[in-house]
């Protein structure tokens, strides 16, 4: 497997899918310190140009950041069966689960490297550029990422795992799209009514990633910042993972070529 | 190693659902051969290519691949196979090159020369920084001949190598597998609907029809079989038929579509095929002594 992921790792990195992925996210994580440090220059009495405001801001921003996994995925996944590429992979004596977990290890060691990359330059420029609000704000935004790291991570196992199963890229992101965004939603709503679709939709990754409560002082309350909504994040993220990788596991190993 | 069959099968069977794709099939593949897989459109020719290359699970029978018959078993002989399967597979986006770098990684064969070496040997040197998407036909399928070769690998299994090159383009691979086959030994099975092109390469032969293996045989035995062979076209083949059997006593013959009869074996007296189509008031329509090729000797074994 170790041969097959460093394939992949070569072809990940000559592609431009990723650098375009990687320059859009810097980009806009960039922007956003440098908005803010723009708008604490013109205007001192500014009470957004700080770092407690730039890094919670990127913690509330998981459900986007969520959606980065499908992107992921789809980019890691690299239309197998359209190119007939997996084909090769198999003819040379790779098993279908060998490629399946190669292409899961290299979307997670990808997403991570983006992450860190990303990570680094945001909280760099953000104490560079605006008003230092303490450690307790960095703390903060690192714990969110590694509460909601499961999380991701079962939104790239299922992208992936859609996109072995059903073939093409298109289905696979309708059928993500279905799982992960209309089916809490609909939890959502029938949870308005059914006790029992509350307590169901409390658990699911679109809907933790982007649970939060505003305080008085415009303050953000995010999930993971409670003990037990730390664990809720952590299981909810562990228990996608182990039955998305189940059904990768199952659908694959008889999966036809075609 | 040492084996005299590199592939064996026992009743292969392959369904899609309904389909019979391959039915019983018992091939076998001597090592060192140029095993030409002749047969038509679902003929089950890249069926049986998939299940020897794993893309496809078969249904029923079992096979020898190298000397193995387990999963884990064919999961080993494959790293020395080296396999084009229907269109040759690559990322659009990725140049000739970087597709061949991405395979020796994945394979790991060792030296990054081998890539430049083997666009060498299969012409596509000018060509290694072109995306793949933007290669010709003629170039992909060069390319897909190139991921083939390598790795030096002892079996090839090629469906339809030569679909999309030029005249040149094909003498050239020809005499390149050729000189792989004598030189290094390299055991050759090819699919092809270019029968001649076959003809001019294949040291054994496997028949296929309905999914089903009609006949196999060596290039010799074929020549032998294959000398020539009366072609007589009639107004209606089916009374001429039975007067071939009845007054010359001839049941080697092959009833064609379009009134067309082929008597094989020895013809002696040919006059007295003519004469008896003539006294019986039968139109004769065209009367011609024809070598046997492999598209005349496949069609006498299908229809």
């Amino acid at each position: 497997m170790i041969k097959y992921m460093k394939s992949e790792l070569y072809r990940v990195v000559h592609s431009k899918g990723i650098y375009l992925l990687a320059g859009v996210c810097l980009s806009i994580t960039l922007a956003v310190n440098l908005i803010l440090a723009y708008f604490r220059g013109v205007e001192p009495s500014f009470a957004y140009g700080n770092t407690a405001f730039a890094f919670g801001m990127l913690g509330g921003f998981m459900q986007p950041i969520f959606f980065l996994t499908l992107l992921m995925g789809c980019l890691i996944f690299a239309d197998e069966y359209k190119n007939k590429t997996i084909m090769n992979s198999i003819s040379f004596g790779y098993s279908r689960l060998t490629v399946y977990f190669g292409k899961l290890a290299v979307a997670i060691i990808v997403s991570a490297a983006l992450l860190v990359l990303v990570l680094s330059i945001f909280i760099g420029s953000g104490i560079l550029l605006l008003e230092n609000s303490g450690t307790e704000v960095l703390c903060n935004l690192l714990k969110g990422f590694g509460a909601c790291i499961p999380i991701l991570i079962t939104g790239e196992v299922a992208a992936i795992t859609f996109a072995f199963l059903i073939g093409t890229v298109m289905g696979s992101t309708w059928t993500w799209m279905g799982v992960f965004v209309c089916v809490p939603m609909a939890c959502e709503l029938l949870g308005m009514k059914f006790e029992i679709f509350a307590r169901i939709s409390k658990w699911l990754a679109y809907v933790i990633a982007g649970e939060g409560t505003l305080t008085e002082d415009m303050g953000l309350v995010l999930v993971w910042m409670s003990r037990d909504g730390f664990i809720r994040c952590i299981l909810a993220g562990l228990a996608g993972i182990a039955v998305f990788l189940a059904i990768g596991v199952v659908g694959i190993r008889r999966k036809e070529l075609v | 190693m040492g084996e005299e069959f590199i592939v064996k099968t026992v009743k292969l069977t392959k369904e899609y659902g309904q389909t019979v794709a391959l039915k019983n099939a018992d091939i076998a593949i001597r090592r060192g051969s140029i095993y030409g897989l002749v047969g038509n459109n679902g003929a089950g020719k890249t069926t049986f290519l998939k299940i020897l290359a794993g893309q496809t699970h078969a249904t029923g029978g079992s096979f020898v691949l190298m000397g193995e018959d387990s999963e884990k078993g064919y999961k080993k002989a494959r790293k020395r196979i080296g396999a084009i399967i229907e269109n040759p597979g690559f990322y659009p986006k990725l140049t000739a090159k970087q597709n061949l770098e991405y395979y020796r990684i994945q394979r790991g064969i060792p030296g990054k020369d081998i890539v430049d070496k083997m666009l060498e040997q299969v012409g596509l040197s000018g060509a290694a920084k072109r995306k793949f998407e933007n290669l010709s036909l003629g170039m992909k399928q060069r390319l897909g001949l190139a991921l083939a070769l390598m790795g030096e690998p002892e079996l090839l299994v090629l469906d339809e190598p030569i679909n999309g090159l030029d005249p040149a383009g094909i003498i050239e691979i020809r005499n390149f597998l050729k000189k792989l086959n004598q030189e290094k030994d390299v055991t050759i099975i090819i699919s092809s609907h270019i029968l001649t092109e076959l003809e001019n390469i294949a040291t054994d032969y496997g028949f296929l029809s309905k999914g089903e293996l009609v006949e196999q045989i060596s290039a010799e035995e074929l020549r032998e079989k294959c000398k020539t062979f009366l072609e007589v076209k009639v107004t209606d083949a089916e009374r001429y038929a039975a007067l071939l059997e009845t007054e010359l006593l001839c049941s080697n013959y092959k009833v064609l579509p379009d009134g067309y009869i082929h008597i094989l074996g020895r013809v002696d007296n040919i006059s007295d095929y003519s004469a008896l189509a003539v006294k019986h008031d039968i139109g004769l329509l065209s009367f011609d002594m024809k070598e046997i090729n492999l598209e005349n000797y496949y069609m006498n074994l299908v229809v």
